[in-house]
């Protein structure tokens, strides 16, 4: 329980889940917001509030989805699974199910995570052409305007880590067509290698092995739903439907150029039909949908706590914008009354005082100076001799 | 000597290259020569007593010294002065076997053998130890296949969350050395383990190039609390998990990560595990199995 790091800004009486931006047909850009707001949908229906930020910073822990309740927060799916089984007024989605049935859940959930999720980043950030045509700019246009330019690079280069290490990145595309229209911008400078066989076994087998990674996921669970609507027989949607559901409606919404996972899932037709009951069972055809908090409110009440810094803040530019201004003034002021009392030192009569200011006066300011300077010199050891 | 089509140096050139002689040095013998491998053995990471245990203290070589006395064997050799620099892609474990004991060797091969032996990766161990006791059936050893699928579920939950734990709370240490040294050791990091990339130290949208990672501790701990329950429910009083009757490769895993939080220095996650008698009961059982199927071998021998 972190009270203290959470912005005053966000603060507010109700939950409010704060996820992903929509995108064509997904509920949420994210496995992890979509099954939050499934699990919320079904525990607490009608009570809560939704929020589409792009911005992940805003949550504590760097990452989306976030749930706000008062001036406590939960960052993460599984922190968000856990505040809502808290919850005395929430229904409680896991209610029928035995302990054993209940820990095999917990291990469940976590290889759905680890697994199916593993398969989705894949799809949407590994897979060169899906990320071309579909990911990359669906976060430009969530996404304002600084940051539009590297943030999505680097939330691509976030996951390689972990999909290195299980093997499923770097993974050929289908055809190289996405390569053709540059080719013809820049001429005839670029010629076209016929693929040296060997690459092409390679990249179809490498497919292979993600596609069999597919299918032996699903086969797992394809088993373990039967002829049942949800997993474990039960009557309403667990938190195992709910995150397998998240995954599975993220790649069958998304219309993916290069569908290798999502033609593997086509081909379970019990789970494709258990993401839509799931789907329904959430948003029932009727019911309306959660009403969505606007931006709009939170940047104005930001403006007004933080008036007071940006007072001081264009305070201390125009202040030493007005030194800067008036130092340079000044200066160049002293040095033209030395003009003046040069260029009149140069008429006549002659003073040591000003000989001293001649020998001080700047270089860049007078060229001038010194050149009147040299010939008031000679003419005042004229004078001075003469006064001896 | 040479043929008189071979082409000779020239004598000028002769007379440059004497100012240069080449000396040959007899060869060095050193004092210490490998013993040959007679027994296969398995290179692993020190152990916490190096004393009075066989037991690595490296999870991934203790998942393989249980895998292998789980299966049946017994008389493996141990030896831990080997550096992961010098072991295969980096990494520990790896098993070292005679050339004969290879499924896939032919005669002739098994005949040449002068004591190097084969050096294996950790993920060629279970067809090694196929062509030793025999291969596994469909099954793996699980007593049907909902129990196979569900040791899926098991040890992702296992590779996941607790392992997540177990590096959140490593000590990491780091000296000044092991930062100039070119070996880097590559060890698992906390982003490979997680499902979700953490979020960089100073955030994603900073204009700071992206240094560090932002672990959200608290889930994590949470993760594993719950990881530790549900391990222990599932267990109650079984003898092999998910009810096998006898030892399978989740078993290896399951008794490799309780041993090394049992062994760890961190309060918190030895606490989860020591509040559930069953599970301490059950990996002292299974410990004792485990190390009495290895022996330490001197793997120098002076001459």
């Amino acid at each position: 329980m972190n009270e203290s790091k959470l912005s005053p800004s966000l603060a507010s009486r109700d939950v409010v889940l704060h996820v992903w931006p929509k995108h064509a047909d997904v509920l949420s850009f994210d496995a992890g917001s979509v099954a939050a707001l499934l699990c919320l949908q079904l525990a607490l229906p009608g009570q809560f509030s939704l929020s589409y930020c792009a911005n992940p910073d805003l949550s504590p822990s760097g990452q989306l989805p976030l749930l706000t309740h008062g001036l406590y927060h939960a960052s993460g799916l599984s922190s968000i699974l856990a505040y809502v089984r808290r919850l005395h007024y929430a229904r409680h989605l896991d209610a029928g199910l035995s302990s054993v049935q209940a820990a095999q859940l917990t291990a469940r959930i976590a290889h759905v995570e680890s697994s199916y999720g593993d398969l989705v980043n894949h799809m949407l950030y590994s897979l060169q052409e899906n990320w071309v045509d579909v990911t990359r700019p669906a976060l430009v246009s969530m996404l304002p305007v600084p940051q539009r330019y590297y943030v999505p690079h680097r939330i691509r280069a976030s996951h390689k880590a972990r999909l290195e290490a299980v093997e499923l990145w770097d993974v050929p595309e289908e055809e190289e067509d996405s390569e053709e229209p540059r080719r013809v911008v820049f001429g005839r400078r670029k010629k076209h290698k016929p693929e040296p066989e060997a690459h092409h076994f390679k990249k179809t087998f490498e497919r292979e092995k993600v596609a069999e990674k597919a299918r032996a996921l699903f086969d797992v669970y394809d088993r373990l739903l039967g002829d049942h609507r949800f997993f474990m027989g039960s009557e309403i949607p667990t938190t195992l439907d709910v995150v397998f559901a998240a995954h599975s409606h993220l790649l069958l919404s998304l219309r993916l150029p290069d569908p290798l996972v999502t033609c593997a899932l086509e081909s379970y037709p019990r789970l494709v039909s258990h993401c839509h009951a799931v789907l329904s069972a959430a948003f029932p055809p009727n019911a309306p949908s959660p009403p969505t908090l606007q931006q709009n409110w939170l940047t104005s009440l930001r403006s007004l706590i933080e008036r007071r810094y940006r007072l001081w803040r264009w305070g201390f530019i125009a202040g030493s914008l007005l030194a800067t201004v008036g130092y340079l003034y000044f200066a160049l002021s002293v040095l033209l009354v030395q003009d003046g009392r040069v260029l009149r030192l140069g008429a006549g009569g002659g003073e040591p005082a000003d000989d001293e200011d001649e020998d001080e006066a700047d270089g860049d300011a007078g060229a001038a100076a010194e050149a009147a300077g040299e010939h008031g010199e000679p003419e005042d050891e004229d004078e001075d001799e003469e006064a001896a | 000597m040479a043929s008189p089509l071979a082409l000779s140096l020239p004598a000028p050139l002769r007379q440059f290259f004497s100012f240069f002689p080449l000396y040959t040095h007899p060869p060095i013998d050193s004092p210490e020569k490998a013993r040959p491998v007679t027994l296969p053995t398995l290179w692993i990471h020190v152990p916490w007593s190096p004393d009075a245990d066989v037991l690595s203290s490296d999870v991934e070589c203790l998942k393989w010294q249980a895998y292998l006395a789980l299966r049946g064997l017994s008389d493996v050799a141990i030896r831990w002065d080997v550096s992961p620099d010098g072991a295969l892609d980096n990494r520990l474990p790896n098993l070292h076997v005679p050339l004969e004991t290879l499924p896939g060797a032919s005669p002739e091969v098994k005949e040449q053998d002068d004591g190097e032996g084969e050096l294996l990766p950790a993920h060629l161990i279970p067809e090694w130890v196929d062509g030793q006791v025999g291969p596994l059936d469909d099954l793996e050893g699980y007593a049907d296949e909902a129990a196979r699928d569900e040791s899926r579920a098991w040890v992702s939950l296992l590779e996941g969350n607790v392992h997540a734990a177990l590096v959140l709370h490593q000590p990491s240490s780091t000296s000044f050395l092991s930062l100039l040294s070119p070996y880097q050791n590559k060890t698992r990091t906390l982003e490979a383990v997680l499902p979700n990339p953490p979020a960089p130290l100073f955030g994603i949208s900073s204009l700071l190039p992206s240094y560090g990672t932002h672990v959200n501790v608290d889930a994590i701990e949470q993760q594993y609390k719950d990881a530790i329950a549900s391990l222990s429910e599932r267990l109650g009083t079984d003898k092999w998990f998910l009810g096998s009757s006898s030892p399978t490769a989740l078993d290896a895993l399951v008794f490799a990560y309780l041993h090394c939080i049992l062994h760890s220095k961190e309060h918190t996650l030895r606490f989860e595990v020591t509040r559930r008698v069953n599970l301490v009961a059950w990996e002292r059982r299974v410990q004792s199995q485990v190390r009495g199927a290895f022996r330490i071998v001197e793997a120098l021998q002076q001459s």
